[in-house]
């Protein structure tokens, strides 16, 4: 049921995203009746859920089929180290409940594929790609394409990383920058390439910011173009990237009406160790 | 209509959410009868209200630390960016 009023006690709890005039009470009303889905309960998915949850987001998904691991915790802050060996789902959504109790919370104990996701993804407003390997990215651009819901993308590696939003059919996409499937061994190995966590929580956090201002319909979302960035240098770009119109999903003649699984199985990242 | 708000017991920043949160479920013209505590609060929610477009109509002392404002509302475009 649509929530219409904040309590004495959400009102206190809500008070310094209530006061900025581009969120107000309307806008923590429109946060706390929306739902974001966060794909990959890792590195960039464990700030964007925690500041989701302290937001307010009425209701926030997330998906993930691993489990805690010790090397994890560098960077996944949502997971603590008496969470070793536990699904990162139920870790996650115990660490949300903590951080707010009225946070709907729905976990997804699985690998998102060409199979399951779109019926996943079309129940949320918004959806976080928290994931690690591109085979799953361009999964979760397509899925959101055809479900017509907007998504932010973020990739890291090292010191680095880049993020953009994507509004279906009216902003550029991830497939408008790649146009070809990459194959799996131009791909750099996870595990063999590090990853800052602290970089992990500026990134996932940027993704959040982004969902809270689609729902909440301030600001200028980071569409048409990536951020770029490196942080070991402390640089900070925005390339401007129109669409292609010869884009395989959102371009004139898109040939991708419905997912398939060629592009779900380029690179198996659970075995690679990961880097979310 | 006349309404009642009671915010001596809060602070800043949500004295003025509260107070505008009131004042955004009332109609133009009913009034809001405002009990604040003196400081701080009085005169950062005064100022405010008036930034929104409301028109204040009388602050008087009630007793120890507690102020009455009575406030009439008052639509203004700048009051939908908060309410």
């Amino acid at each position: 049921m649509k929530k219409q009023t904040l309590s004495d006690k959400e009102l206190l709890r809500y008070s310094r995203n209530i006061v900025l005039k581009e969120i107000g009470i309307d806008g923590q009303l429109k946060l706390m009746n929306s739902s974001v889905l966060v794909i990959g309960a890792g590195g960039l998915g464990s700030p964007a859920c925690l500041y989701l949850a302290a937001a307010g987001t009425g209701t926030i998904g997330i998906a993930d089929f691993d489990i805690v691991d010790l090397s994890n915790l560098q960077r996944q802050i949502i997971h603590f180290t008496k969470d070793t060996g536990t699904s990162k789902v139920i870790s996650a959504k115990e660490k949300i409940n903590q951080l707010n109790p009225g946070i709907d919370v729905r976990t997804y104990n699985l690998k998102l594929d060409y199979l399951n996701i779109r019926e996943i993804v079309r129940n949320y407003d918004f959806i976080i790609d928290a994931t690690d390997g591109i085979d799953q990215k361009l999964l979760i651009n397509d899925a959101c394409l055809l479900e017509n819901k907007p998504f932010c993308h973020c990739g890291i590696l090292g010191f680095a990383g880049q993020i953009m939003t994507v509004i279906p059919h009216k902003t550029t996409c991830l497939r408008c920058i790649i146009t070809e499937n990459p194959d799996a061994s131009d791909m750099p190995s996870c595990s063999s390439y590090g990853i800052l966590g602290s970089v992990a929580g500026i990134a996932g956090s940027i993704q959040a910011t982004e969902a809270i201002k689609f729902i909440t319909e301030s600001g200028t979302l980071m569409t048409d173009g990536l951020l770029t960035f490196d942080l070991k240098d402390m640089q900070f770009r925005k390339i401007p990237i129109n669409r292609n119109p010869e884009c395989r999903i959102c371009g004139e003649h898109s040939e991708i009406k419905e997912l398939s699984n060629i592009t779900t199985e380029l690179c198996d990242f659970k075995n690679n160790g990961g880097n979310k | 209509m006349n309404y009642n708000l009671d915010i001596t017991n809060d602070r800043c920043p949500l004295t003025f959410i509260k107070t505008a949160y009131q004042l955004s479920k009332m109609n133009d013209g009913d009034i809001l009868e405002l009990l604040i505590s003196e400081g701080e609060p009085l005169t950062s929610v005064s100022k405010e209200v008036e930034e929104y477009g409301h028109k204040i109509i009388s602050v008087v002392h009630v007793s120890g630390s507690t102020y009455k404002i009575t406030i009439q509302k008052s639509s203004d475009e700048k009051l939908s960016e908060i309410s």
